[in-house]
Parts: structure tokens; sequence; C-alpha cells
């Protein structure tokens, strides 16, 4: 366990722009997760439904949480270029849960 | 703290892939939608938490340096009167060996640390410099000749030895410093073929009086080397009247003949 641990952070710490975008994902990721505490936020399912119509409600659950993060992450990165893995982070968290909102302004409701 | 970390990224892997499968249902169970918003909160805590711990750990690996390099200074006396001896050379160079270990540790922590926190500690450049000068002491240190003991020598040159004129087997190299406590010397033998046929090096420091007396101050003997020949002696020199005389004695002589011949170069400043 403790070779992992070592194996893990030597890797962090010699790509460091590969781990930042880790962090920054992670971050949005979990800034993500969060939207499952709203029942009617519905993310980019309103899109979804016309490129992919006629799919399973868990598919475009899918698709939401692949794609969201991953925007979220790389704005973060190539807007506010995270210079440590905290703010790298947060930046990911923030940015996602900035779409969050702006798709719940655009209607991303059930309606 | 790792352990930890590990664990909580863990944890949150399964959230992921239990939320990609089964998608937002999972939020409709009241256990599993707090769990998960409980691990996702710790895992924002944790996040604080592990980046203050490198950030302290920056700061103490600085002040860990601080310590280390407050506390020697290379070019004391003690240093100089250690390497005058055998046995403080080879304990000098163990010491310097583990200094130049811990001060490489501590440039990879951080190095690291720095990576992980982003800021930096600007002491970097400087640890370079130490580690640097600390190989410099460690080579400097090794290439002096080994000193050897006395007893097995002096019996061979009890009768005197016999001299005339400055040798031009090796090339003598000056001290650049001639104020100092300490001085170092060289010597560098012009055809190394005649290292295989030279019994021991001898230095030999004698003070001359009003008389013409000649009383010897100082003498060691050493293991001949290839390239160059370091030495390092207590500043005699200084001291009026007072003459310094390396050189070497065959093997085909030393312990052969009565009067050995020493074949010798002269300084003084």
């Amino acid at each position: 366990m403790v070779m992992l641990i070592d194996i893990l952070y030597d890797f962090l710490t010699t790509h460091v722009r590969l781990t930042l975008l880790l962090f920054s994902w992670i971050g949005a990721l979990i800034g993500h997760m969060l939207s499952i505490y709203d029942k009617d936020f519905k993310g980019i399912h309103f899109i979804m439904a016309r490129l992919f119509p006629n799919k399973k409600e868990v598919f475009y659950d899918r698709m939401d949480f692949i794609l969201l993060p991953l925007i979220g992450c790389v704005l973060a990165f190539i807007l506010i270029e995270p210079s440590n893995f905290k703010t790298a982070f947060f930046s990911g968290l923030t940015w996602s849960g900035t779409l969050v909102a702006l798709l719940k302004q655009k209607g991303g409701h059930n309606d | 703290m790792h352990f930890l970390f590990l664990l909580i990224g863990l944890i949150d892997i399964l959230i992921f892939v239990v939320y990609f499968i089964k998608g937002k249902s999972v939020g409709r169970n009241k256990i599993q939608r707090y769990f998960a918003l409980a691990v996702m909160l710790l895992s924002i805590v944790l996040v604080f938490v592990v980046f203050s711990y490198y950030e302290k750990e920056l700061h103490d690996e600085v002040s860990r340096l601080r310590d280390m390099t407050d506390s020697t200074n290379y070019r004391a006396e003690r240093i100089d009167s250690i390497l005058a001896q055998q046995k403080g050379r080879e304990l000098l160079l163990d010491s310097l060996s583990k200094r130049n270990d811990e001060l490489e540790t501590i440039l990879q922590n951080l190095q690291k640390h720095e990576k992980i926190t982003g800021s930096k500690s600007g002491v970097v450049p400087q640890l370079q410099e130490y580690i640097k000068e600390t190989k410099q002491e460690i080579n400097k240190t090794k290439t002096y000749n080994e000193m050897l003991n006395p007893s097995e020598y002096w019996n061979a040159i009890k009768n005197g030895y016999t001299y005339s004129g400055n040798t031009t087997a090796f090339t003598f190299y000056p001290p650049y410093k001639t104020s100092e406590n300490y001085i170092d010397f060289s010597i560098r033998f012009n055809n190394e073929e005649i290292l295989e046929k030279i019994a021991v090096l001898f230095l030999e420091v004698y003070r001359e009086d009003s008389d013409g007396k000649r009383y010897m101050v100082y003498s060691a003997f050493y293991r001949p080397q290839s390239g160059l020949n370091n030495f390092m002696i207590h500043n005699y020199l200084q001291q009026s009247n007072t003459t310094m005389m390396i050189g070497f004695f065959w093997k085909s002589e030393l312990g052969k003949v009565e009067t050995p011949s020493y074949e010798k170069y002269s300084y003084h400043f």
C-alpha cells in the first residue's frame, strides 16, 4: 500500500499538467454529483433527446455525467489556469456548479 | 493522511461508477443520497486538509535545510585540521556523504511539494548550490593522498638520506593561499610509469636557525597516486627560515641502502 502511494505520488508530481487536469475533472465530477439532489434538474437532456431520441432516462443521465464535468473541467483548466492541485480541484468544482446553474436557467427542467 | 485520502478517493470512484450505472435513480434512496453527499463533502474538506499538510511539509523542509546549513562552515579551521590527518579525512568523507544524501533528499521533497502546492520556497537554487559545494568538497577530500603510518618507514631512514637540488620527476603546484592556517599544495608526476618504482612520498618541514642547524618541525609519509597528489598541512611556512621538502624514496633503495636518496622539491614563502 505504501509503495502504491509512493508510485502515485511520484506520478502526480512528475506529470503536473496532467494531474492538474485530473484534479479539475474530479472537482467537476463532485460538483455534478451534488446536482442529484435537485430532482428537477435535467442537465443537457433536452439536447441529448434531440440527438438521440427514444432512449432510456439512464442513458441521458450517463451522457450528462460524462459531458458536463468534461466541459466544466476543460473550461476551468483553460480559463482559470490553476497552478496547484487545490485550485485545480476547486476550479473544476465551481465551473461545474456554474454550468449546472446556467442549464437550470436555460430551462433544463422537465416541463 | 495518505491512506485516508486514498480511501476517500476509492469511495468517490465507487460512487461515480454506481451513478454511471444507475443514473439519477441512485438519488431516490435516502441512505444512498446522503451517503454520497457526505462522501463528496468529505472529499472537498480533505482536499483542503491534504493541501495544508503539504504546505506545512514544504515549510518544514525549508526549516530543516536552514538548520543544516547554518550549523556548518566548510572553511572553518577545524575542517582543515581534520583534513591534515588520515582518520579525520575518513570521518569527514563519511560525514560529507551523509550530508550530501540528506541535501539531495530535501531537494527532491521540496521540488515535489512545490509542484503540489504551486508555491515556491525560494531555496531550491541555493540548495542546488550547497549540493554542488558538498560534492566538490567530497571530491577534493578524496583526492588528498592517504597518510601512512610513519613507524613503518622511519626505520628505513634512521641513518639519514641524501639529496641534491630539486627533482624534475614531478611538477610542484604551490599553495594559492599562503596566509591561512592550513595550506594546500599538489604535485603531479611527469612520467607516471615511475610510480611503480616509488616506495613512499615523504614530506618534511624544517627550520634553520642562525647557526645553520636544522630542526625538523613536521614530517609525514604518503601513498603516491596517479594524477594530482594533494596535500594539506598546517601553515608552518609562515614562520621565518622555514622550508618544506616534498619528495619520494625509491623502492630499490628504501630499507636496502643505509642512506637512500631523497628525490625532493624544496619550497618556502
